[in-house]
């Protein structure tokens, strides 16, 4: 299909507005005279008048709890797989998921209904996320167990447990002045809007729990843990009826952390940012606690 | 054309607004796709939409039939677009992005139409879905972004940071790339309407 040389290079410009409003008019007045430059645009015009729209797209099912999972996986200090209650409140970030997942279709419709501040489209997934993180707060106890990314198994003290992920995730980097005031466990969630600090956890941080004050951490591990290579052939600097203590630089913790994740051991991690010691300690339990 | 759709149009002809209505509800949401895009200013994409169905109704005795009554209600609507140039002699310009239709949406397409509407769009747009990822993803990339984000030139320009002429050949190349696809499909060749499309002068 040919079509006249001064005006070809005008044409998608044309229809897509970019031309100033006297070319625009030119271009038009040669339309009406040039058939086949007309029918370049008339093809154009129905191309885009059927082309896929965003409402349209399909969105994976699952999609955002994935996000979530991976983005949980990805941090270095966001372990904790053996406790119990701390469910709580690594489920608020999963029933919001679970709840952007839901409303992912109809989204751009929800932007218009959109109770949160951030109005750009651009954010709209986590618009739509912090919208129903407040909502989804008080219900996150009700979601099933197997939303949560880990398994619980050989659960410590409750208390223990949820100082743990308080203060884990008042370590992320990403997070807002919201989330480090509150303690909340939905960092990435709620800082969009700061609805979350609405919607935060009932109970506060227990200071209770931070009474070792040296150690920057405090991870226990199972019998199975003296095994990891930072550990093995190690001494143990102290030992006592039922467990090992072993006070690793903290420089190793990043490593320490490493090698519990592929290692699958659970364990439980405290950790202690104020504290202005080097060192972490690391408890091995030589008897299975087992606390349900 | 669609019988339904053909039946509605020779209503229309004859004076039925209620057909005539029916029509608006058929093509109201691909022709604010159009004007959202070319306009590029939610309000007067707004106005260019309804100017189209205006001038369509005014201009249906003219319309023979014998070509593409999307293909004729399409250039009204472009028309449109560049006749609210002419009236307020205002320069186009990139007021900001449209993001979404719902902006000057007037009304979602009501259900009743949308089974008849969706068979026909439908095909044309797996098609294109199809023809999309035949594209190299350089060009699939801009005109994505150009018609299902509805960015300016500019904006694209500055979202893969490359240079606005780059993204002029690469939308230009990528369409017809596209349309090449398309009429090799055998199923795309939108006829040109054979009459003047009753713009105003």
């Amino acid at each position: 299909m040919k079509y006249c040389e001064e005006f070809a290079a005008l044409l998608d410009l044309y229809v897509d507005g970019e031309l100033e409003a006297a070319d625009m008019i030119r271009v038009q007045e040669h339309l009406d005279s040039c058939p086949a430059c007309q029918s370049y645009v008339d093809e154009l015009l129905a191309i885009r008048a059927a082309f896929p729209e965003i409402e349209d797209t399909i969105v994976p099912e699952g999609f955002a709890e994935g996000v979530m999972r991976a983005i949980a996986a990805s941090a270095p200090r966001a372990k904790k797989r053996s406790t119990a209650t701390p469910w709580k409140k690594i489920l608020v970030p999963m029933a919001a998921c679970l709840a952007v997942v839901v409303m992912a279709l109809p989204l751009s419709g929800l932007m218009n209904n959109a109770r949160t501040e951030s109005a750009a489209p651009a954010e709209a997934p986590a618009a739509a996320a912090s919208l129903y993180t407040a909502d989804m707060a008080e219900s996150a106890a009700d979601v099933p167990a197997e939303m949560v990314m880990e398994a619980p198994a050989g659960a410590p003290a409750p208390e223990e447990a949820e100082d743990i992920y308080y203060q884990t995730t008042s370590n992320e980097p990403v997070e807002t002045e919201a989330v480090a005031a509150t303690g909340t466990a939905a960092p990435r969630i709620g800082e969009e809007t700061g609805l979350l600090q609405d919607g935060s956890e009932p109970e506060a941080p227990a200071a209770a729990k931070q009474t070792v004050s040296s150690p920057r951490a405090v991870i226990t591990l199972p019998p199975e843990g003296a095994d990891l290579e930072l550990l093995v052939g190690r001494a143990a600097d102290r030992e006592s009826d039922g467990r090992m203590e072993f006070d690793l630089p903290a420089s190793d913790y990043e490593m320490l952390l490493i090698q519990l994740d592929e290692s699958g051991l659970d364990y439980l991690a405290e950790e202690y940012p104020d504290s202005t010691g080097n060192t972490i300690l690391v408890i091995i339990e030589l008897e299975q606690v087992q606390q349900n | 054309m669609i019988d339904k759709e053909q039946q509605l149009v020779d209503a229309a002809r004859g004076g039925d607004e209620a057909a005539f209505e029916q029509l608006v509800h058929l093509y109201e949401k691909r022709v604010l796709a159009l004007t959202n895009r070319m306009c590029r200013n939610p309000e007067d994409a707004a106005e260019a939409a309804q100017e189209a169905f205006l001038s369509a109704w005014q201009g249906l005795k003219f319309f023979r039939g014998d070509s593409s009554f999307s293909t004729w209600l399409y250039r009204l609507a472009s028309n449109a677009c560049v006749d609210l140039l002419r009236r307020e002699g205002r320069h186009q310009t990139a007021a900001g992005p449209s993001f979404n239709d719902e902006e000057a949406n007037i009304d979602v397409a009501d259900p009743a139409a949308t089974p008849h509407e969706a068979a026909e769009t439908q095909e044309l747009r797996e098609l294109i879905e199809q023809g999309l990822q035949s594209l190299t993803p350089d060009h699939r990339q801009v005109l994505i972004l150009r018609e299902m984000h509805q960015l300016s030139y500019d904006e694209i320009a500055q979202s893969l940071d490359i240079d606005v002429g780059t993204v002029k050949s690469r939308i230009s190349r990528g369409r017809k790339q596209l349309r090449n696809f398309l009429i090799a499909s055998g199923n795309f060749s939108p006829p040109g309407a054979s009459n003047k499309t009753g713009r105003e002068g």
